[in-house]
């Protein structure tokens, strides 16, 4: 009896620990400041964010990454061009903007036929 | 007059042998001039030769380059959708082509072959299996290989035909043959020895299997992985090669099951495997000891017309159709995954024992096909000693353990099909009459009568291995396309190319050769369709083979995901090892061909040696069955051929 229960202790435990460990250390690998932003193709749902707040003078870490092919990130008036953002690679941009507005940010590597439509604002407050 | 009949009798034989015979020398021949003059396309040498490669999802084109040894080549790659790569790893090259901005690289193709060309850059769903082809000719691999194939097959007739006198020894075991030469040989019934190697004779071992507890120690470790999968595929990246969903399960367990498990220990992962636990568990009550004498289920029969492998050949049938899709999205292999766990559980607890793991895993039909070659096996030690025994525990269960959960009666037990390995009969019973050890591989292909849904099993997993073998690493992308999308309404013709080429043309060419063995043995009163269920056997050492060396292409072309993806299971930037960061590539792409070749050619030898085997069951004078088998020998050669030019190339 007792290496019956062993054994359901040890089974409940691989059937919830598991993906309970995984949410978990997942969300603890996250700095608190930190956004993710995952770029798809328009057609798959476009950037996972398409309006990013943020405050005026206050430091952001993006971190970007892709899911399907190679996108680029360029947000031209801040001055921010991130290079390509390929599937499963992950490029950190820091910055810090000191002036209030909104700016746009692309692709700017062709990812499909409706590239153009993969835009999404940085709303400075 | 007796001696005349004789000796017409001898020289027809040896016409109808002298022919095959004659062209696969003449193939023979043919095929070793054209690779030793080169048959490859004789190129003006200009200094350089230029070629632009368009690459789109998810296919270059052109998508076979053919160029003659010694030449300078240039290759500029352009990407017309998204950004693409260009690896020729073999030559250690690569390039990147972003849309709009082409680039190029050069090299002297200074070694004869074919060389897949690989995307680099993750380009969408079905990038993995984006590949061309470099051809350098004169493609001596391929010719060699190919030449290899006919000498073997040619020489392994002509051996046999030497030796066709020498050799009288029946196969033994299995039960009464009908010998379609009006008498019927009272087959050897005793299977007793053909396990050589009691692996029960290691204390350990014995310890270990007969111990309770020892399904639920492998299953658990397993179960682990198992939850980390689906956990990863529903919650992790969709880019497959960086979800442990995709890498873990396609890349390091499928290989290792086709390449190692599977080949020498049959059905050993079906003792192992953690799907069915959940059920078996609340069926039995129980996770290690033995639980209450009845089972907790509704105790139904399974119906009898679902017995065999129907069940089986229509789930693997649908795993195969979606296999583009299950084998990159992680989401989709968690999804099955998922469905396995749902439906054993389910099972359990309307039937006993484990019905799903031995009528309806797609899996379990596969490995139960490919564990008939397998050495390792469980008989009993003494059918006489069952037979006396009338208590049959085994079946029944005892207080010791349970009755066979397989429905199999380890006292009439002569192929490894359907036992699970799970070592439930070692515990009950009390004779001590089991033992789980090594027998001559292929030993039960050639035991037991022909069945129909076996094989069909064999034509099923035949063709299949040679579609996904174009599909996934050839360089054809209008298949890619068709297999791709199991929504789009093209998908209807890769649906009718898969299913007909499993049902259809691989059945329908081995019953011409059937048809023409039977013409050729002179045994016109039997019906064909008999020697070609029979004959169905002999090819599954060639299917396993096949299924070898296209698990081989996975291991070494992708084999590399592995590292980062133990440090960074759910692709979400973790790294838990340091390993995450590890760049590498396709590792030893050359010694590839030659390992596929050695798996394929003693894949033909051993299925040729198995369809000997099965001839001489079915026509005891060794001159008949000679003539009965070449025709199944031409159409392993042909098989074997069709192989080698998937995986080597054309010339």
């Amino acid at each position: 009896m007792k290496t019956e229960f062993l054994a359901l202790t040890l089974v409940l435990l691989v059937a919830v620990g598991v993906p309970a460990g995984v949410v978990i250390y997942d969300s603890a690998q996250r700095p608190p400041n930190e956004i993710v932003l995952v770029g798809q193709t328009p057609l798959k749902g476009n950037w996972s964010q398409r309006e990013i707040r943020v405050k005026q003078g206050e430091s952001v870490r993006l971190r970007l990454t892709s899911e399907d092919v190679t996108h680029g990130f360029l947000v031209p008036d801040l001055g921010i061009n991130a290079g390509l953002i390929s599937p499963g690679q992950f490029t950190t941009v820091t910055f810090t903007a000191d002036r209030p507005g909104t700016f746009n940010f692309y692709c700017n590597n062709l990812c499909s036929h409706e590239h153009g439509a993969m835009v999404g604002k940085i709303v400075v407050e | 007059m007796h001696s005349r009949s004789a000796i017409l009798k001898i020289s027809r034989a040896h016409r109808l042998v002298a022919l095959p015979l004659a062209v696969l020398a003449f193939a023979a021949i043919w095929v070793t001039v054209s690779s030793a003059t080169g048959s490859g396309r004789s190129t003006t040498s200009p200094d350089i030769q230029e070629f632009v490669v368009e690459a789109r999802q998810f296919s270059y084109s052109p998508s076979v380059i053919h160029v003659a040894e010694g030449q300078r080549v240039r290759i500029t790659l352009r990407a017309m959708d998204v950004t693409h790569g260009l690896a020729l790893d073999e030559f250690g090259i690569q390039v990147k082509a972003v849309p709009g901005r082409p680039d190029q690289i050069e090299f002297v193709a200074d070694k004869s072959g074919a060389f897949p060309l690989r995307c680099t850059q993750t380009c969408g769903v079905l990038h993995p299996f984006m590949a061309g082809r470099l051809v350098v000719s004169p493609n001596v691999p391929f010719q060699t290989s190919l030449a290899l194939a006919v000498l073997l097959t040619a020489s392994a007739l002509c051996f046999l035909w030497l030796r066709r006198d020498s050799s009288s020894s029946l196969v033994q075991g299995g039960a009464t043959h009908t010998v379609w030469e009006g008498t019927a040989v009272a087959a050897a019934s005793n299977t007793h020895g053909a396990v050589r190697f009691d692996l029960l004779a290691l204390r350990g071992v014995s310890r270990f299997l007969r111990w309770r507890g020892f399904q639920f120690a492998m299953m658990l470790p397993l179960l682990v992985l198992m939850v980390l999968v689906v956990t990863a595929g529903l919650r992790g990246t969709p880019v497959g090669s960086h979800n442990i969903a995709i890498v873990f399960v396609w890349l390091l367990w499928w290989p290792l099951l086709m390449i190692l498990l599977v080949p020498l220990g049959g059905r050993l992962w079906c003792a192992v495997c953690p799907v069915p636990g959940p059920g078996e568990w609340l069926q039995r009550r129980a996770f290690i000891a033995r639980g209450p004498m009845q089972l907790l289920s509704l105790g139904r029969r399974w119906p009898a017309k679902l017995r065999g492998m129907w069940l089986q050949n229509a789930a693997f049938l649908i795993i195969a159709l979606t296999s583009t899709v299950v084998l990159t999205t992680p989401m989709a292999t968690a999804t099955v995954l998922i469905a396995f766990f749902a439906l054993a559980l389910t099972l359990a607890l309307v039937f006993p024992g484990r019905v799903f793991c031995r009528y309806l895993c797609p899996l379990g039909g596969f490995i139960g096909l490919c564990s008939l070659a397998a050495p390792l096996a469980l008989r009993v030690k003494d059918e006489a000693v069952c037979v006396a025994h009338r208590e049959k525990e085994c079946v029944k269960g005892s207080g010791a353990g349970y009755g066979c959960p397989w429905f199999e009666y380890p006292g009439t037990l002569r192929r490894n099909a359907y036992c699970g390995l799970c070592a439930e009969c070692l515990k009950t019973c009390p004779k001590k009459n089991i033992a789980i050890g090594l027998q001559p591989a292929g030993h039960d292909l050639v035991v037991g009568s022909g069945r129909l849904d076996e094989a069909f099993r064999t034509f099923i997993a035949l063709a299949s291995a040679a579609l996904y073998s174009a599909v996934m690493l050839g360089p054809w992308g209008w298949l890619k396309m068709l297999a791709g999308n199991p929504l789009a309404p093209y998908f209807a013709l890769y649906a009718a190319l898969l299913l007909g080429t499993s049902l259809v043309v691989v059945p329908g060419i081995f019953l011409f050769a059937a048809w023409w063995s039977r013409s050729l043995s002179g045994t016109r009163h039997m019906p064909a369709t008999r020697l070609w269920q029979d004959f169905s056997y002999s090819l599954v050492p060639l299917t396993l083979a096949a299924w070898i060396a296209f698990s081989l292409s996975l291991v070494f072309t992708s084999g590399h995901y592995v590292l980062p993806v133990l440090s960074d299971p759910l692709g979400h930037g973790w790294n838990l090892f340091g390993t995450a960061g590890f760049e590498g590539g396709p590792v030893l792409m050359g010694l590839l061909p030659f390992l596929q070749v050695a798996a394929l050619l003693t894949g033909l030898a051993w299925s040729i040696g198995i369809g000997w085997q099965l001839a001489r069951r079915s026509f005891p004078a060794p001159g008949r069955a000679l003539r009965a088998l070449v025709p199944v020998a031409l159409f392993l050669l042909g098989t074997t051929a069709t192989f080698l030019w998937l995986f080597l190339g054309g010339s």
